[in-house]
């Protein structure tokens, strides 16, 4: 399970919020729990329950950071950055902070189908079953999902632009 | 693939999409997850790697966990050694204080951790590179790995030797997971041959018992299995062949 689902736990802790520097961690937790309930998961659905195990470890983690006041302070407007920087590191950590930053508007529904449809590439039948969800309840969430991507993009271009007039 | 944003910022789309899907765990990661399940813990190396971040230390620290730490300890009773680290006061430092363990999200080139807000980028950037090119290397550079005793294989031999043995308990367990029990037997028996007083003697054990099983010998593997929870009755591997000890 660890060789077959490393990364796609990894991935996905990091995209359901959980901060880089933690993300080790949390990818422990998240096995150290399937260890101990080996016996519960039935073959075929491991990455289900690894998904799961995840998203509970990922909200905690969230919740955790909120309250011990941890979490750094957010630039609430990545594109204000010049969009070129001679970097490539900066601007992918810029492109990284834009990404958590659409990301955490989302509500925890929108956001765990969002993902898995935009970076696992999962299909909707994918996700209704991993999720254990109607397919129509996964094509909903979905629509919702990249409606509010786009215009979270769009409000933070628009207040990029007028920053910078 | 459908498009998420408008024509003309197809080019940001595509970036946030590969931030999105730029994480992966690198193979220094894995070990470190293998050690704190206790399938790794007789390895030094692995061992003091998992250890080392704050949550392994108050994994073993904490008498809350014991069902863990028991997997640790009996992971050590196979391999005749132990965590050294686990009776030091837990940390609450962040992994990345020490920079070979600073491998959180590491992509092929090591880029990904420009993504960590945290992480010093040229460092760790070129920490995560050598790490993930070569655990070795990595080994060499970091003074707290450097094996305690000169009586020890110096720490470089130990993590080749434990990815060796790794890799055939690997292919053991990908023989026994495609239900093929003639070549999972034939791994076992190439993997007792090669390593008799292997790190991950205990899950090759319990991998051995599954192909026995797999291959029509279910009295073998009964017999096996039985000894096995006499001896590790709590085991969470035990978990595994209960079913096996009729």
């Amino acid at each position: 399970m660890v060789s077959e689902h490393g990364t796609f736990v990894a991935r996905t802790l990091r995209n359901l919020g959980v901060p880089a520097r933690e993300l080790d961690d949390c990818v422990q937790r998240v096995y150290i729990v399937a260890d101990r309930r080996l016996n519960d998961i039935r073959p075929g659905c491991e990455r289900a329950f690894l998904f799961r195990s995840a998203a509970h470890i990922a909200a905690h983690a969230r919740r955790s950071l909120a309250r011990k006041r941890e979490v750094l302070e957010e630039d609430p407007h990545p594109l204000r950055a010049p969009p070129f920087q001679p970097d490539e590191l900066t601007q992918r950590k810029q492109f990284r902070e834009l990404l958590d930053s659409v990301l955490n508007s989302m509500s925890d529904e929108l956001r765990n189908v969002f993902i898995l449809h935009t970076f696992e590439e999962l299909t909707m039948a994918e996700i209704a079953e991993l999720l254990e969800l109607p397919p129509g309840t996964v094509a909903s969430r979905l629509r919702r999902a990249r409606g509010m991507f786009r215009d979270r993009i769009e409000a933070l271009k628009a207040g990029a632009t007028q920053e910078s007039a | 693939m459908d498009p998420l944003l408008h024509p003309e910022d197809r080019e940001l789309e595509a970036e946030l999409r590969r931030a999105g899907r730029d994480v992966t765990l690198s193979p220094a990661a894995q070990e470190r997850l293998l050690a704190a399940l206790g399938v790794a813990a007789g390895v030094t190396v692995a061992g003091e790697a998992a250890a080392s971040t704050s949550f392994v230390s108050k994994l073993l620290a904490s008498k809350s966990m014991l069902t863990a730490a028991s997997m640790v300890s009996v992971g050590a009773i196979g391999a005749g050694v132990y965590f050294t680290r686990s009776a030091e006061p837990p940390s609450d430092r962040p992994p990345v204080s020490r920079p070979a363990e600073t491998v959180h999200a590491a992509t092929p080139t090591g880029a990904a951790a420009a993504t960590d807000r945290e992480a010093p980028s040229d460092a760790a950037v070129a920490t995560e590179r050598d790490a993930t090119a070569s655990a070795d290397s990595t080994v060499e550079k970091g003074p707290a790995l450097q094996p305690r005793t000169g009586s020890r294989k110096p720490a470089a031999d130990v993590n080749a030797a434990f990815r060796d043995e790794l890799a055939l308990v690997e292919s053991l367990s990908r023989a026994v997971k495609a239900g093929n029990g003639s070549l999972a037997l034939a791994h076992s028996a190439e993997y007792k041959r090669k390593f008799p007083r292997g790190k991950l003697g205990l899950e090759a054990q319990v991998l051995h018992i599954e192909a026995l099983a797999l291959a029509g010998n279910r009295s073998e593997a009964s017999r096996l299995a039985q000894g096995f929870l006499k001896r590790y009755p709590d085991s969470p591997i035990a978990a595994r062949i209960r079913r096996f000890a009729h």
